[in-house]
Order: structure tokens, then C-alpha cells, then sequence
């Protein structure tokens, strides 16, 4: 069990590369002889993916008492699956090449991973590369609370690794920090707690291979029976990505590709179980891709 | 409190069976053999000048000299007996360096293909451009005989790479044409061969 989430939270904060840090195959190697239209297409399901992944599972209850030390410590992993459509982008001619029909559809990034060929004009052919063949994504990100004073928490990700040097991704960088603010403090007779919570996460592959930013803010709800904690929150995401990788058509130069920013509702209903020291909880949320959250942590 | 009692047990159940599920909140690591594709290219240029208004100019490159495949394929990762396609994917020409006159233009240009001693076939066909000033690379139209020449010496070249018989990699380009308006010209132009690489790697993917 342990070493199946260590696995998972070494592994599923590269998985927006498709690949383990071991591997040969890379993400930019694919990107590379992609224009930056194609390769904006060939990485579209990505942004979605990890909108819905990143803003969950951050704020899983309305209860933050005013005052007093409480802290916790844990994990959350958050899980998406893509749909079919995601599995297929139509390119658009590079320059130097004209397509003839039939017009193919090749893999994009989560995609079949055989390479697609597209006949072009005068006997010419364009591949396009594989995907990774991903069905499902997940996120994994530890996560710190500390509270409280004046009915506000302070809530914090961060993970960050050096990988080998002759790995693709050599770096990852993530780090996210938010608070929460009880609302109930003003309404003791509300019958359930209230609190709103915002949270911005950066999160960055290779320093500028990927570069992400989301902004999420949340009104949650819960209200306790026991040691158990129904919850439920309406919030709003907003996601931006950029992309930059090395042209190999064009040795020594850059493409950007910069994604427009995208913004979600986003609802959640979870249940957390206080059990002592420990804290469990799972969820379900609609979002920019809707999908599942749980979350394990210690502390008081 | 006493009624909830079974809950949190339940919970943690709960919890821990979707944790240990194999569902997607945890990827499993499975290997991929994924299909990269690559590619390189080759710049020849020409030199346009002159009082005579027309462009009749050889050159001669050796494709090895111009595009380190084996680099390409190393620098990927792709073994070379893992190379699934090899093809000729587009060509391109631009002005490299605008002739005085801004109204300057190519007409009825056109580049031939021979390999190695071999007859000479036509790759790029009646094109025009305009040479009084530089250019970004515009797709070239292309003829299917001068496609099939790069084609096949690409497909040989693998095959030598691969440890068969040694290819001959030369290729002589044949521009003709004529410039407008005249009298004197005095501008390059460039072509760009691009050629398509895919070959396999193995790969572990958490999904």
C-alpha cells in the first residue's frame, strides 16, 4: 500500500509527460517536429486534464475554527479519465508540405501510439508521431494545513525533484498556497460550516518545457455527524499553460505555444472521516474534466 | 455517537479499497512502444545573377554531409534497426538574400533530381516567387518522379545505416528558369529538402 502511493507520487506528477523519468521516448522528441499548431493540438488534452486534477481536493471542509493551532499533514491524489475524443487531433500542413486527401487523424498526446502518416502532394509523406496511450491521469500532491487564527487556515503543496541529467525530465517543480476563511464566524446559526477558500498553484516540467498556473476559489460546506464530514463546495478554476520545446526543423530555435486560459466551474461532494489523528476523505468533482479525489493525512 | 460507530471504519474501508483499487487515482506502470517521428533537412542554394534573365545552375550534394541521420535517431533514442519509415516529406524554397530591384521575381522555375550518375527526373515544378525581397520557405510544388529518386536513395541509405550495401547518397539539383523584369539580376534562393523519420521506443507510461 505505502509503496503504492510513493510510487504514485513520484509517478503521477510526470505523468502530464507520458512518460516515467527512465524513459527513452520523450515528450519533447515527439513535440519536436511539430509545428506549434500541431504541437498545441497534440498536447490539447492535457490543460483539462490537469485543471480538474490540480484544483481538487484542496479545501474538504467548511469547518475552520477562528482560533487555535490545528495542522495536518498528507497526500491528495486526484484522477481523471479521457474520454475518446481526446485520443485524436486533425493537423494542420507544415510548412514545406500540402496534404492530399484523405485527410488522416493522428494521435494526439494521450493517443494510439503508432506514428500516422499523411500522403501529401507529389508522392511526399508527413508523419506524425504517437501518443502514450494514456487512458487515465492522476495528480498526486502532499499537502500542508495550519490554522487558525481569525477563522483562517493556511494551506500549502509543494513538490519538487532533480532527476538525472540525461533523463527528459530533469526537473519538476510544483508549489501551491491558499488559505481559507470561515464565513460560519459571522452566522453562528447557519446549520452547517461555511468557508471560502482560494488557492494558486504553479507547476512547472523542465523549467520552461511546461509551465502551469491555476488560480481556484471555492465555497465549502460541510457539515459534521460524528466523524463524519459530508462536504460539499462550488467554485471556479481558472488554468493556464504555456509550452516550450526545441524546433528540430529549426536547430538551436524555440517554439512557444502559448494555451489560451480556460475557466471552470468547478463542484465538489466529498466525505471526510476524522479518525483521531487521521484524516481520509474522497470526493467526486465536475469540473473542467470531471473525476475523483482522495486525500490521507495526519495531524490535529 | 454511538450509531455513527461503524462508520469510520467503514470510511477508512472504503477509502483504503479505493486507494489499493487499481482505479485511476493509481497508475499502474506499463510499457509503450511508441512510434516517434523526426526529421531533417538539407539547404542548397542558389545564386541568380546576371544580364541573360535566365537561371540555369548545378549542384551537387552528398545527403550524408548534409543530414546526420544516425545523430537524429541517437538523439532520440531511436536504434537504428528500430526505424519503422524513412520518406521525403516536403520541399520548400524562400529568397535568402532580395535582388535590388524590389519587383524582381522567379517565373517558371523549376529543379530537377538526378542521383548519383543516374537521369535526371523533375522534383519541383513551375514555381514563381518574388526575389526583391527575403522570404519565409513557401511549399514547393513537386513533380512524383523527382519524389520517387529521394525516396529510394532515402530508403537505401537506411538500409546501408542498417549494415546493408552502401548507398549513394549524391544528388545533383538541376534550377532552371528565367527572371523578370531584366535586365540584371543578382539574388540567392534556397530549396529545403525535408525528410521523415519514424522508429520505435520502448516506453513506461503510468496509466
Amino acid at each position: 500500500m505505502y509503496r503504492r502511493i510513493a510510487l504514485t507520487i513520484a509517478l503521477a506528477l510526470v505523468v502530464v509527460a507520458g512518460a516515467a523519468p527512465p524513459a527513452g521516448a520523450q515528450l519533447s522528441e515527439n513535440l519536436g517536429p511539430l509545428t506549434g499548431d500541431n504541437a498545441k493540438k497534440y498536447l490539447a488534452p492535457l490543460p483539462d486534464a490537469l485543471s480538474g486534477t490540480m484544483n481538487s481536493a484542496i479545501f474538504t471542509s467548511g469547518n475552520v475554527p477562528k482560533m487555535g493551532l490545528n495542522v495536518s499533514v498528507g497526500v491528495k491524489v486526484m484522477g481523471v479519465k479521457f474520454a475518446d475524443a481526446d485520443r485524436l487531433f486533425t493537423p494542420t500542413d507544415p510548412p514545406g508540405f500540402t496534404s492530399v486527401a484523405p485527410i488522416e487523424q493522428v494521435p494526439t498526446v494521450v493517443g494510439g501510439t503508432d506514428a500516422v502518416p499523411q500522403s501529401g502532394q507529389g508522392g511526399s509523406t508527413m508523419y506524425y508521431p504517437g501518443g502514450f496511450d494514456i487512458g487515465e491521469f492522476a495528480f498526486a500532491a502532499p499537502q500542508l494545513n495550519i490554522g487558525s487564527a481569525m477563522g483562517t487556515r493556511a494551506v500549502i503543496r509543494w513538490f519538487a525533484h532533480d532527476f538525472a541529467a540525461d533523463n527528459f525530465i530533469e526537473k519538476i517543480s510544483f508549489f501551491g498556497i491558499g488559505a481559507q476563511h470561515s464565513l460560519s464566524q459571522y452566522a453562528p446559526t447557519l446549520p452547517l460550516d461555511l468557508a471560502v477558500g482560494v488557492f494558486y498553484q504553479t507547476f512547472k516540467i523542465n523549467e520552461d518545457l511546461i509551465d502551469i498556473k491555476t488560480l481556484h476559489f471555492d465555497v465549502t460546506g460541510s457539515k459534521s455527524f460524528g466523524m463524519l464530514q459530508p462536504y460539499g463546495a462550488i467554485g471556479y478554476d481558472s488554468f493556464k499553460m504555456d509550452v516550450s520545446y526545441a524546433d528540430s526543423n529549426n536547430p538551436g530555435n524555440n517554439i512557444a505555444v502559448d494555451f489560451d486560459r480556460t475557466n471552470h466551474i468547478h463542484l465538489t461532494a466529498g466525505l471526510l472521516a476524522n479518525l483521531a489523528f487521521v484524516k481520509i476523505h474522497g470526493e467526486a468533482n465536475l469540473a473542467a474534466t470531471n473525476g475523483v479525489a482522495v486525500g490521507l493525512s495526519f495531524g490535529l | 455517537m454511538r450509531r455513527l460507530g461503524i462508520w469510520p471504519q467503514l470510511a477508512a474501508v472504503v477509502a483504503l479499497g479505493v486507494l489499493n483499487g487499481g482505479c485511476i487515482l493509481i497508475p499502474e506502470i506499463k510499457d509503450r512502444i511508441v512510434e516517434l517521428a523526426l526529421t531533417g533537412d538539407t539547404v542548397v542554394e542558389f545564386h541568380a545573377t546576371g544580364s541573360s534573365g535566365v537561371i540555369d545552375e548545378l549542384k551537387t550534394i552528398n545527403l550524408r554531409d548534409s543530414v546526420d541521420l544516425v545523430k537524429i535517431l541517437d538523439d532520440a533514442g531511436v536504434d537504428v534497426n528500430d526505424v519503422t519509415n524513412i520518406a521525403l516529406s516536403g520541399v520548400a524554397y524562400r529568397v535568402s538574400v532580395a535582388d535590388a530591384n524590389p519587383s524582381k521575381q522567379i517565373a517558371g522555375g523549376s529543379v530537377t533530381i538526378a542521383r548519383g550518375g543516374g537521369s535526371a527526373q523533375p522534383l519541383v515544378t513551375s514555381f514563381t516567387a518574388g526575389a526583391g525581397a527575403v522570404s519565409n520557405f513557401t511549399t514547393a510544388p513537386l513533380d512524383a518522379a523527382g519524389v520517387t529518386i529521394i525516396n529510394a536513395l532515402l530508403t537505401d541509405w537506411l538500409t546501408e545505416v542498417q549494415g546493408g550495401a552502401p548507398a549513394v547518397t549524391t544528388i545533383t539539383y538541376h534550377a532552371t528558369g528565367t527572371t523578370t523584369p531584366a535586365p540584371s539580376t543578382d539574388f540567392y534562393w534556397q530549396l529545403k529538402i525535408t525528410l521523415a523519420v519514424t522508429g520505435k521506443v520502448k516506453v513506461s507510461v503510468p496509466d
